[in-house]
């Protein structure tokens, strides 16, 4: 079965992404497809790749990191909901003339059409709210 | 047929609510802070727990008997079993 | 569907560009549910807070082709609400008749 995942929730401030990330790695080794997790709100801050949790807690980017690219999944932050708080992408950062850019690979940036698309081509899609 | 998650503390809305509309063949999961919850739907053997946030919050020896506990593999086989997911929160 | 007040919060006004984008792609309607009827509310001020005021937008749902704005008659009741308080023409329902509305739908996104 064909699974999506939306993540609403910013890394250590709620659950939200522990579940999700939980949860993704169930879908997979249940055998199923996980078509692309989506990023929104808040969630963008998953794809920060200058997070620097303490040593003795779960580094979320580098956990999603690893996920996607052992899984070759599609990880995508909502551009607009990015943009506004300061999550982008080196090409986002000379579009906005910005000094630095945060977002890691293999997260993507792209649009809402990306959260419709999954949720039109996946047979079942989850919400991980805060 | 509709898996209703529920991840707030019962004295949020969010229990109540997904309780109002959710038909007698639903299902329901408690997540995150949602298994607080357990002891307003006990006796309710649509719901279902979800281990890992019960056991992270010291709860795990009080899950009413109806309910059924899951793992993260329970959550997605759960998602399996309905059309869509009602997300409460 | 939408669950959440405005201004204290982006949910809603995320929430409502995802619905516009969605409508482009399929078939919608939107539940404005509990405190997501607080959304609607006719006349909002938002200069001194500094957020938006994005209910003037749920105007466009119809020309983005988005049927129906439903709400629910007990969550209107229960904060005192009426539909003429509302930005738009909005279609109310018994709280009974939710579930049956969240059955004639494929995919739910929740805000």
């Amino acid at each position: 079965m064909r699974f999506a995942i939306t993540v609403h929730g910013g890394p250590y401030t709620s659950q939200s992404s522990h579940s999700a990330l939980n949860f993704a790695k169930a879908v997979l080794h249940e055998g199923h497809d996980l078509y692309r997790v989506f990023f929104y709100h808040d969630g963008v801050y998953n794809g920060s790749e200058i997070m620097a949790p303490p040593q003795d807690e779960i580094d979320l980017y580098g956990e999603w990191r690893q996920l996607a690219l052992d899984h070759e999944l599609d990880l995508v932050v909502c551009i607009a909901s990015a943009l506004r708080r300061g999550v982008i992408n080196p090409t986002e950062a000379e579009r906005y003339e910005k000094s630095a850019a945060n977002l890691g690979k293999p997260f993507t940036i792209s649009g809402l059409g990306q959260l419709i698309d999954a949720a039109l081509s996946a047979d079942r899609l989850v919400t991980f709210r805060v | 047929m509709i898996l209703h998650t529920v991840n707030k503390p019962p004295s949020h809305a969010a229990l109540s609510d997904c309780l109002a509309v959710m038909a007698s063949d639903d299902l329901m999961l408690l997540i995150e802070d949602g298994v607080y919850c357990l002891h307003e739907v006990s006796g309710d053997s649509r719901v279902h727990v979800l281990t890992p946030d019960l056991e992270a919050r010291g709860l795990w020896d009080r899950l009413p008997a109806e309910l059924t506990a899951v793992d993260y593999a329970g959550f997605v086989g759960l998602c399996t079993r309905v059309d869509k997911i009602k997300t409460w929160a | 569907m939408q669950s959440r007040a405005p201004h204290g919060s982006l949910f809603g006004q995320e929430g409502l560009d995802a619905i516009l984008m969605g409508s482009a792609f399929a078939t919608c309607a939107v539940l404005m549910h509990g405190d997501g009827v607080y959304q609607l509310i006719r006349d909002q001020r938002s200069s001194g807070t500094s957020t938006r005021d994005y209910s003037v937008s749920y105007g466009a749902l119809g020309d983005y082709g988005v049927e129906t704005v439903f709400c629910v008659q007990e969550d209107l009741t229960e904060r005192r609400l009426v539909v003429d308080d509302l930005v738009i023409p909005v279609t109310v329902i018994d709280r009974a008749a939710v579930a049956s509305l969240l059955n004639d739908y494929n995919t739910i996104l929740d805000f």
